[in-house]
């Protein structure tokens, strides 16, 4: 067996297929496009008109995050971030346009980055509250950036930051609390079914 | 060592938050003090804050409601009616003007608003000026607006 295996596939070659895009196997992106999915619909689907900021970011950093845990390798939060930016620009969401890429690429990159700190423990509560109020936070920077970019009045962007952080920071941990107990229910079951 | 960048992180999280409120106050009293941030107040309560941006905003707003009306409005600059209506001030007795350093103060109450237009600058402030008196410049930069009921 092992003969007919070295045979199909000859020592040096490795299958395109197990290295897709920054080194992630194409089993694993496909995954990951389903979570970049499933980000940009629930932002669409739960909108709600509660005019609090922030507060989609417990489902949307709660799937990055469930997305980057479930699948612990560099480069998936920036693959999940890249195709929920692409969808939002699709779907219209946001008043950026096309811009409006960046609010859900940054803060993949930036979970990429931090859960690279954190040793990718995303199971932990902590760690989760830590990176879901980050790259929560992160988001709303990179609105503020795109608002003066867009020239939007500063006096719009600076009152009320205190409050939009505090927001954003609260519900960013809880999207992160949702995905540390997915993450830890989830990932036992699913590590043996979704080895490459 | 998970615990003590944990410990870096929850620090980390007090510090954004502390930082942006603190950013908040200071944009607010340095906005304030040079006349780039407007506090609109009524019953000795902030309701609204203007600056030079919001002036060239509300200024495309009025224009456009005036050419659906067949007026016709001017550029960058906004009535200060249509300007204290939409910080929410409808309903007052008069309302007091500050300008910047020691220039002059102004009372005006609601019949004597017509003409007077607030005009963005181009360091961020925004100065009063009566269109009806041949564009003369009242405030040069305004520093606050009090309405009294």
């Amino acid at each position: 067996m092992e003969e007919l295996k070295s045979r199909e596939i000859p020592t040096g070659m490795e299958n395109p297929a197990d290295s897709f895009i920054f080194n992630i196997g194409l089993a694993d992106v496909i995954r990951l496009t389903m979570f970049g999915t499933l980000i940009s619909v629930s932002r669409f689907v739960f909108q709600m008109p509660i005019g609090v900021p922030g507060h989609t970011s417990v489902y949307w950093m709660g799937l990055l995050m469930l997305g980057k845990g479930l699948i612990p390798k560099f480069g998936a939060g920036t693959i999940m971030g890249i195709v929920s930016g692409i969808l939002a620009i699709v779907f219209g969401l946001g008043k950026e346009g096309p811009l409006m890429a960046f609010k859900c690429i940054i803060p993949g990159v930036l979970l990429d980055i931090l859960a690279f700190l954190f040793f990718n423990k995303l199971e932990s509560i902590w760690v989760g509250v830590i990176i879901g109020a980050l790259i929560s936070w992160s988001k709303l920077l990179t609105s503020i950036v795109l608002g003066i970019i867009l020239d939007i009045p500063m006096v719009f962007l600076a009152m009320g930051f205190g409050y939009a952080t505090l927001l954003h920071v609260v519900f960013g941990a809880a999207g992160g609390v949702l995905a540390a107990v997915l993450i830890k229910r989830l990932k036992p079951r699913l590590s043996a079914s979704w080895q490459n | 060592m998970i615990n003590r960048r944990i410990v870096i992180g929850i620090l980390l999280l007090t510090l954004v938050i502390g930082g942006a409120f603190l950013f908040e106050k200071v944009t607010r009293v340095q906005g304030s003090q040079n006349g780039k941030l407007v506090p609109v107040v009524q019953n000795d309560k902030t309701i609204a804050y203007l600056d030079a941006g919001v002036i060239r905003q509300l200024s495309c707003e009025e224009r456009e409601l005036k050419q659906g009306q067949g007026g016709s409005g001017s550029d960058n600059a906004v009535s200060l009616s249509f300007a204290l209506g939409s910080a929410g001030i409808v309903d007052y007795e008069y309302v007091e003007v500050t300008g910047l350093g020691d220039s002059e103060e102004f009372k005006l109450k609601q019949e004597e608003m017509e003409g007077i237009t607030l005009s963005s600058n181009s360091n961020g402030t925004f100065s009063m000026v009566n269109k009806s008196g041949g564009n003369r410049v009242m405030v040069k930069e305004v520093t606050r607006f009090y309405a009294a009921d």
